[in-house]
């Protein structure tokens, strides 16, 4: 039997609009973007995040290893200073899901995030950078020796 | 049943660092079981909140492509010894997970 991933998360998003959770029904995030997540397609993902607006270059620096040994783990730092920013996305281009994450940035807490990814193959590093000026992004090439199962 | 998250605050020239490290297999839905050659149903963080004492720092949406594990770091602009930082995570199942620290100084 074939249950395909998007009616598990389906299923699952159902769970979380039943499940009211303290800390979660207090904050005021959106629901969860499962279209965004799911799609398979780089160029979908990326016109989500970026909104169709194309994003210019941006001061936005990525740390990643240059080659990593291990794709199910690749370490990256994703940071800028450009000034009022609101949200930092991750993208992987050749990632089976390309869409990673987007990180909701405030005035408490400055524009840098570390967290580790999957990466299936050799490909880039793609953060998009929402200020109030609008969006920006950047790009960092990593090699991957050992896939990860992204 | 919470999970538990591993979380660390220090706070060095005004600058509070957090580091946070969670415990989840962030399964795609793709993988196949290596003995029965099923797939592995997708079971992963979806989002994210970190609150320092009773304000909202940080959140996140999460796909399947962070690693297994999921470790994160970010810094919050200012911050005293002893605050309260507290980081929750709920999964596509519904599961969620929760880890708080006090902030020390560096």
């Amino acid at each position: 039997m074939k249950i395909s991933r998007r009616h598990a998360i389906k299923i699952g998003s159902l769970g979380a609009i039943f499940t009211s959770l303290s800390g979660f029904a207090k904050s005021v995030l959106a629901e969860w973007p499962a279209a965004s997540f799911d799609t398979t397609v780089y160029d979908e993902a990326y016109a989500i995040v970026t909104g169709g607006v194309e994003p210019q270059e941006g001061s936005i620096k990525i740390d990643a290893p240059e080659i990593a040994s291990n794709g199910a783990t690749v370490p990256i730092t994703i940071s800028t200073d450009m000034e009022n920013v609101k949200t930092i996305s991750v993208l992987v281009d050749k990632n089976p899901r390309p869409y990673i994450s987007t990180f909701f940035i405030n005035e408490h807490i400055e524009a840098s995030i570390a967290t580790r990814v999957k990466m299936r193959e050799t490909s880039n590093i793609v953060a998009i950078v929402e200020t109030a000026e609008g969006k920006f992004i950047a790009k960092q090439s990593v090699k991957v020796t050992a896939g990860g199962c992204a | 049943m919470e999970k538990k998250v591993k979380i660390r605050a220090s706070l060095k020239d005004g600058v509070t660092t957090v580091k946070a490290l969670m415990t989840h297999p962030m399964e795609t839905g793709a993988r196949k079981d290596k003995d029965t050659g099923e797939l592995v149903p997708a079971e992963f963080i979806q989002e994210v909140i970190v609150m320092h004492n009773d304000t909202v720092v940080l959140n996140a949406n999460w796909g399947t492509g962070i690693s297994k594990n999921p470790y994160l770091s970010f810094k919050i602009k200012g911050g005293a010894a002893g605050d309260t930082i507290k980081l929750e995570w709920k999964d596509n199942l519904g599961a969620t997970g929760s880890g708080e620290t006090q902030i020390k100084q560096k």
